[in-house]
């Protein structure tokens, strides 16, 4: 019998997912963040997973060792250092907006950063104009607060590459509004809260027609209000692989929670993707209602991605709901929450307003806003709601697709008004008008 | 009695409402020929050449209906099983695959496009929706879906749950899943000639892996493990370097193995392993060098005097060991080039 040897490998990402395979491609373990086991002499494949990105080495294991990985340079729309994706430039570009904020308010801020994507098309960088174009900071109602095309013109003019802008505001909801040369209009949240600046890192693709800025891929963040960026921000990773394991059903959740606790619970945005993470993998774990209450503390009890997550505890209590959040697991919350509380959206308020144009994206929520736009998104979701419907109907073959339970002869039930909500991203009062206007209510 | 395993494969080349495919069909029959005639499942292909040409785009079949009549046979077969006190399961394991076009918002909103999709009217079936809810709801103990479809955002694209409802159901600790998907959101799967043919460079991985290169050297099994490795290693060797080259096109299948099984046994005969072309330069004529395996056992050695050795080794990790000089680690991955043919592995 060969002997065994202990093999240790430590990720630089503490939240990097590790998978070690025998000489013959068998996978003999795995760990996220540091792996330790004892194997048989021989060769072994240690490969390390950060975010989508991967990197791989072969082990001859005739000894107990540790092999260290070094950050694994995954693509992100945030200019970090040790990632792909954009210019080295671009780090200098969002740190030098950080540092001269516009002044449209004051006690909270904002910041807006965009970096060029050049794909298989490098030459036609800077061919398109600035990568801000189209983009729009708009108030809660939907009012515009700031151009950023015209804020960062003079960014643009210097070359094709990132661009940035960084505003003190008053704390509040705001919208951050694409439209594209083809009128479609999409948006999203960005919650400031007293005393942080929330920014959002989106990229503009080149030769991409339509919608060349992925709304609902641009990451958000939040740092204290007044503070600089930080290319090498450590936990600016960590934020990134939750986001990645929240829109990929990555399983990382007690590495990210350890590194939240480990970190003081500093970090708001990580607070909320680790709670959305616990609330999916382990619902019933300990210190899932001390991070919402940490959060809470440090955005408010009125940011919606915080009032979401505090609806899962609080069934009897009139809530109500005003803006939409950022995160779509939160809407999702939101939405489920409405079945049984059809008051939930505050009538007239934005969300009650612009719920119907919920696109299907995650993590992030974002929206069809425009009537061109929000039009046909109600259409489709009408379309899926009437396949799902047609499902349920005898066919001209005679066979019955009915909506019943596992093990029933034949018996149909109600649908399942809450997996259709989270299915279509729409709330109780949508979900009723759309199911009475296909005479389903 | 054992349950029975089914397959279902979905093969779609004829959109009128799109672009057409040129492979979707032959995929999804290569799959079902293996998962009936190899793997002992029974089932049912569904492919576009098997209706005629319909007189409008929104009525081209393949529609969500012929998956629906197919999933309602294994809700029929079901409650037989129940009614015989076998417990409501549909039987042991469930294949899907599908070929067509796709769209991803998200892995949770994955689909394939069906016949009568347009893009202003995306029609199209869930398929992780699905096998999700096979798999919760305890129709089967393993459910295996593959999908080589792009995963493509699509305006006006809004998911249509599966109609079958969720339930609580015991047992689920015993039931596995694998899922592989050609393509991460947003990456488009790629179909080029293979072999005199058109294929999806996914399903020719997966069929190469599944007809057994993706065997354990050692035991002969296919594992979840083998087969996600295999896929992994070996689907981008298929491109060419421009194509790689291209940020839209997936390299890589997005593949969850979250629950280890065996998903081909080993052979009852013992059958020898695939083996591969490497090719080796040695810096000098020496006095020889072997290649020893991941167990350490020499599988290949070369004389004195040599310095261009070629041999042919089955997929693994190896050592070439050169007397006087560190070890050089390699690995032989099984892949196949763009042509099909098997890639020489170089190491110097």
């Amino acid at each position: 019998m060969s002997p065994k040897h202990r093999l240790i490998v430590r990720a630089a990402d503490p939240t990097a997912e590790i998978t070690v395979r025998d000489g013959r491609f068998n996978r003999v373990g795995s760990a996220v963040g540091i792996y330790e086991g004892e194997h048989a002499d021989g060769l072994y494949q240690v490969r390390v997973r950060t975010s989508g990105a991967v990197e791989e080495e072969l082990v001859s294991l005739d000894h107990s060792q540790t092999v260290n990985f070094k950050p694994v340079a995954f693509a992100t729309p945030v200019p970090l250092a040790q990632t792909k994706g954009g210019e080295p430039g671009d780090r200098d570009v969002v740190v030098a907006a950080s540092r001269q904020p516009l002044k449209k308010g004051q006690g909270g801020g904002v910041l807006i950063s965009v970096r060029v994507s050049k794909g298989s098309e490098p030459g036609r960088a800077g061919a398109e104009g600035s990568p801000a174009r189209g983009l729009h900071l708009c108030d809660a109602d939907g009012r515009p607060v700031l151009d950023v095309e015209a804020a960062t013109a003079a960014q643009a003019s210097q070359g094709p590459g990132a661009v940035a802008v960084c505003l003190e505001v008053d704390p509040g909801t705001y919208r951050l509004r694409f439209k594209d040369s083809s009128e479609e209009t999409r948006e999203r949240s960005l919650i400031v809260s007293p005393g942080w600046t929330t920014q959002c890192f989106l990229v503009r693709r080149v030769g991409r027609p339509g919608r060349s800025i992925d709304l609902e891929q641009g990451v958000v963040s939040m740092q204290r209000l007044g503070e600089v960026f930080q290319p090498d921000d450590r936990l600016a990773r960590v934020r990134d692989a939750a986001i990645d394991a929240l829109a990929n059903s990555r399983k990382i959740t007690d590495a990210v929670v350890t590194q939240l606790e480990n970190d003081k619970f500093s970090d708001p945005m990580l607070g909320l993707l680790a709670a959305h993470l616990l609330l999916r993998d382990q619902p019933s774990h300990s210190h899932l209602s001390q991070i919402v209450l940490n959060v809470a503390r440090m955005l408010g009890h009125t940011h919606p991605d915080v009032q979401a997550l505090r609806m899962r505890r609080s069934r009897g209590r009139k809530l109500s709901v005003r803006d939409m959040p950022m995160l779509r697991a939160s809407w999702n919350l939101i939405v489920t929450r409405s079945i049984d509380n059809p008051e939930l959206l505050v009538p007239g308020s934005p969300a009650s307003r612009l719920a119907v144009g919920v696109a299907p994206t995650w993590p992030w929520l974002v929206w069809d806003a425009s009537e061109t736009s929000a039009a046909p998104r109600e259409l489709a979701k009408m379309a899926a709601l009437e396949g799902y419907f047609r499902s349920a109907e005898p066919t001209q073959e005679g066979v019955a697709f009915s909506i019943r339970p596992a093990g029933g002869q034949g018996t149909v039930e109600p649908p399942d008004r809450a997996a259709l909500a989270r299915s279509l991203g729409v709330p109780s009062g949508v979900l009723n008008d759309m199911l009475s206007r296909l005479g389903r209510s | 009695m054992p349950l029975a395993d089914y397959v279902l494969a979905v093969g779609i080349n004829r959109y009128p409402g799109l672009n057409k495919l040129d492979g979707a069909e032959a995929d999804a029959q290569a799959f079902f020929d293996w998962a009936t005639q190899s793997a002992g499942a029974v089932g049912q292909t569904i492919l576009s050449s098997q209706f005629a040409p319909a007189a409008a785009p929104i009525l081209e079949q393949p529609a969500s209906q012929q998956i629906w009549m197919f999933f309602e046979t294994l809700r029929a077969a079901a409650d037989n099983n129940n009614n015989q006190n076998l417990g409501y399961k549909a039987g042991r394991r469930l294949y899907m695959f599908f070929a067509g076009h796709g769209v991803s918002p998200s892995l949770d909103t994955s689909a394939v496009l069906m016949a009568n999709a347009e893009r202003s009217a995306p029609h199209h079936l869930s398929a992780k929706a699905w096998a999700d809810r096979f798999y919760e709801n305890g129709l089967f103990d393993e459910v295996l879906l593959f999908q080589d479809a792009c995963r493509e955002t699509m305006d006006n694209f809004e998911l249509t749950p599966p109609y079958l409802k969720k339930e609580t159901t015991s047992g689920w600790q015993k039931r596995k899943r694998f899922y592989a998907f050609a393509a991460k959101s947003p990456l488009l799967a790629l179909e080029k000639p293979i072999g005199g043919a058109v294929r999806g460079i996914f399903s020719a991985t997966l069929m190469a892996a599944l007809e057994g290169a993706a065997r354990d050297p050692m035991s002969g099994e296919i594992t979840t493990s083998q087969l996600k490795s295999y896929l992994i290693e070996n689907m981008a060797s298929r491109l060419t370097d421009e194509e790689r080259e291209n940020i839209d096109l997936s390299q890589r299948p997005e593949v969850f193995d979250l629950d280890p099984f065996v998903i081909v046994p080993a052979p009852l005969a013992v059958q020898p392993a695939d083996v591969f072309p490497v090719h080796i330069i040695l810096a000098a004529p020496g006095a020889g060098a072997e290649v020893i395996d991941g167990d350490r056992q020499v599988v290949a050695q070369t004389g004195p005097g040599i310095v261009n050795w070629q041999t042919l080794l089955a997929r693994g990790l190896y050592e070439l060991v050169v007397p006087g000089q560190a070890g050089r680690l390699f690995k032989v991955s099984g892949a196949l080039d763009a042509e099909g043919n098997p890639e020489i592995v170089h190491v110097s």
